[in-house]
């Protein structure tokens, strides 16, 4: 496994190219570019090398939505780092200086994906990482500008983190030889995506490996835990050049505890929560809406969620809209396309329904990006569903997947994302409509302040009667 | 027994979320584009599709658009042969190189207007499109099953003429021949139909591309499409290989086998859940289908 290690020094590179809004410098977190490594003697190498700069340099400069951004500029970016790229001795260095060429660009969705991790590389699938089971959430230390406290904001039941004891509104002050609030990019752009990324690594571990993670209760004394993180169970779905990835989605009614806690007396409500925007969680959303169509309101818990197929977003959101709305637009060079949604009107055993008309609350985070973004912005803006959580990555332009020709693979943005009133959500991100931001007070205090506000919010809304066929043939999970 | 250090697992925890923030957008959302370019041709214009083409010189008379088509039916096979061709059943694949996908593909088409195709590619499945002569449907498992609206059944049912070429070739209608190209590297009569653009190679006579204005679900789309390595199959000839560029990306269909009426009234059924869509419609005496890229006033939560 440790195989992989050294060509992910690279991919750091290129996440900062990533993160690091117009840096060099690729964020606390990532390592340094090489230095000065011995340059490749090999003409091979240095043929391959140069191949794959210009390959990845006239990919940006051909198919980039904005051709002054790509301009003389880029052209002083090949002139700098072409010979850089060429004299570059191994993989590792090839990236680096890559990784220096994409950040220039400071915008999401673009990067280099190593070979090593895509769905056809052999080993790949073991490269998951063990899970904690909590999601840390990082929040500035009042009086200290540069420090950060690292909260826990979630823990999913039965999980290693929750036998370990650890519950939400908790501060985590070290985990292992690390301290969580350190070292982390400041700024408001896609700088957040970056904390929430390296949240949710903090957050897990060699599957079987054990931590000890030093927490702090709200209003208790600090005390170690010990948390053994667990292998990734949920199954796995390949896509493409994508590296094999967990993908699950999970519905169910709240039950009477929840809806007396949040005051949705006999309110029946209904929750589904997925990881990604991949296939395999497609069909069982539409089987989870045969159901819950009868519900007084629906929650959709994106949180987490990074994004994946953009088409998928038009799919799920014409379960809420009756008439095909646009949730946004992606524009390329010369072409605009909508991202308009299908209006569901079948059930999954072929019953013809009316799309969901109840209320719609949708769950985000700092770590909820690209498609998810481009659905909870755009239903948002549609006035069809409220928001609820945290404001969302900014990390959302359509992006395809290009092979290098040193068999990597180039991630790369090919168009911008507005909403249809032209606002944009990179480095913006979707604001939700919480009446105010979530404190550590609320994690201790609500357990999950989002799914609560979201609850109490469909609790205040008028109860209208809603036909929809519940289908026979769908049972409840 | 940890052995890695918290950079190493930031980075490859960064990795996997890095990889998944791909919206895929225009790799996935436009499964309808020119799949069928080998035998019919589609539709209507708007938008400037690539980088003009460039005029060659003309010698002697330009020859009509009539000539062109002519020439091209004689080409595939004549007239005889086209005539006496009442369905198609093509298989195939289609592949999406960029994004290392490649899957199954086939083509249904009888006359005189119903196609059906199918694809099923890994890690996305089936996706299938239809027009059956009134309706026209899509079910893709992105966007969940659609009726399409006016706009693109009009398109639809343009490229499910199974006798386009026949009727062409005997009545150009409003078909004009702009000028001789380079397309593709290879001199080209490029003929305006309806504002596309129809390229058939000088020499041969086979049509070698089309330029065009694709409607889909998500708006106008400028698409090239380029068609190569003509075979025979039984006494006709046809495009194997077409390749469709649209907004930057690449897609190869290729039939490898066809087998001529053969077709069966089952390819063009409605599945149930398009069934249970255009029943409600009727029962609620719904006008045709709104076109999908209309957008929907804003509602009030």
């Amino acid at each position: 496994m440790n195989a992989v290690l050294p060509s992910l020094a690279g991919l750091a590179v290129a996440m900062g190219a990533l993160l690091a809004a117009g840096r060099d410098d690729a964020g606390a977190n990532a390592p340094a570019p090489a230095a000065t490594p011995s340059p490749a003697a090999d003409p091979a190498v240095r043929a391959r090398n140069a191949e794959t700069f210009d390959a990845v340099w006239t990919i940006v400069r051909d198919s980039h939505w904005d051709p002054e951004r790509v301009g003389a500029s880029w052209d002083a970016v090949r002139d700098e780092l072409l010979p850089k790229a060429e004299a570059a001795p191994d993989q590792d260095a090839l990236r680096a200086v890559l990784g220096q060429a994409l950040a220039r660009l400071g915008q999401s969705h673009f990067a280099i994906i190593p070979g090593e991790l895509s769905s056809a590389a052999p080993g790949a699938a073991e490269l998951l990482e063990g899970r904690s089971g909590a999601t840390l959430w990082f929040t500035p230390r009042a009086g200290e500008p540069a420090a950060w406290d690292a909260i826990v904001a979630a823990v999913e039941p039965g999980s290693p983190a929750e036998s370990a004891g650890i519950a939400p509104g908790m501060r985590v002050l070290r985990i292992g030889d690390r301290e969580p609030g350190t070292r982390l990019p400041a700024g408001d752009g896609l700088e957040r995506y970056q904390r929430a990324n390296t949240a949710a690594a903090l957050a897990s571990g060699e599957p079987g490996s054990k931590a000890t993670w030093r927490v702090e209760p709200m209003g208790g004394e600090a005390r170690d835990v010990e948390v053994t993180y667990a292998a990734d169970g949920r199954p796995q779905a390949k896509f493409a050049s994508l590296p094999p990835m967990p993908t699950e989605l999970t519905w169910r009614h709240l039950d009477e505890t929840e809806r007396e806690r949040w005051g949705a007396g006999d309110r029946e409500i209904g929750l589904i929560a997925f990881n990604i925007w991949l296939i395999p969680v497609a069909r069982p959303f539409d089987k989870a809406m045969d159901t819950l169509r009868a519900a007084d309101g629906i929650v959709i818990d994106l949180r987490g969620n990074p994004g994946g197929i953009g088409a998928m977003a038009m799919g799920i959101a014409g379960h809420f809209t009756a008439e095909p709305a646009s949730l946004g637009e992606m524009r390329t060079r010369d072409t605009t396309l909508s991202f308009t949604t299908n209006p569901r009107r079948a059930s999954t055993s072929g019953v013809a329904v009316e799309p969901y008309a109840g209320p719609l609350a949708i769950l985000v985070d700092d770590a909820s990006a690209s498609t998810t973004e481009i659905f909870a912005g755009g239903m948002q803006h549609l006035g069809r569903a409220r928001v609820f959580g945290r404001r969302t990555a900014g990390a959302a332009l359509p992006a395809m997947m290009t092979p290098l020709p040193n068999g990597d693979v180039f991630l790369h943005a090919f168009a911008d994302y507005r909403l249809p009133d032209g606002t944009a959500l990179e480095a913006t991100g979707v604001r939700p409509d919480n009446a105010r931001p979530y404190d550590r007070a609320d994690y201790s205090r609500e357990g999950d302040p989002a799914l609560a506000e979201a609850v109490r919010w469909i609790a205040s809304q008028r109860r209208t009667p809603r036909p929809g066929p519940k289908d026979p043939q769908t049972p409840s999970p | 027994m940890n052995t890695m250090n918290t950079t190493d697992r930031i980075a490859r925890s960064s990795a996997r979320t890095l990889l998944a923030t791909a919206a895929l957008a225009a790799l996935l959302g436009l499964p309808a584009v020119a799949q069928d370019a080998a035998p019919a041709a589609p539709a209507a214009p708007k938008m400037p599709a690539a980088p003009a083409l460039k005029e060659l010189p003309v010698e002697g008379q330009k020859p009509s658009a009539k000539d062109v088509f002519a020439k091209h039916l004689e080409a595939t096979g004549g007239k005889a042969a086209w005539e006496a061709k009442k369905s198609m059943v093509a298989t195939g694949a289609i592949e999406i190189p960029a994004a290392q996908l490649k899957g199954a593909m086939k083509t249904t088409a009888a006359a005189p207007d119903r196609v059906a195709v199918n694809m099923e590619l890994p890690g996305i499945g089936t996706t299938s499109q239809c027009f059956d002569g009134t309706v026209g449907w899509s079910m893709d498992p992105m966007r969940g099953p659609a009726i399409m609206g006016e706009k693109e059944v009009e398109q639809m049912k343009r490229d499910a003429n199974f006798l386009r070429d026949l009727q062409m070739a005997n009545d150009p209608g409003t078909a004009e021949v702009a000028g001789l190209v380079e397309f593709e590297g290879t001199p080209c009569w490029h003929v305006k139909v309806d504002g596309n653009s129809y390229l058939y190679a000088k020499d041969t006579g086979l049509m070698k591309g089309i330029r065009m204005t694709a409607a889909t679900p998500m708006g106008d789309l400028p698409v090239t499409v380029l068609m190569e390595e003509y075979k025979d199959f039984g006494d006709v000839k046809m495009a194997t290989r077409s390749t469709t560029k649209v907004m930057g990306q690449v897609q190869v269909m290729s039939f490898e086998a066809v087998e001529w009426n053969a077709a069966k009234d089952e390819a063009f059924a409605m599945p149930a859940e398009i069934k249970a869509m255009k029943d409600a419609s009727k029962d609620a005496g719904a006008p045709a289908e709104k076109d999908a890229a209309a957008p929907a006033p804003k509602a009030a939560p």
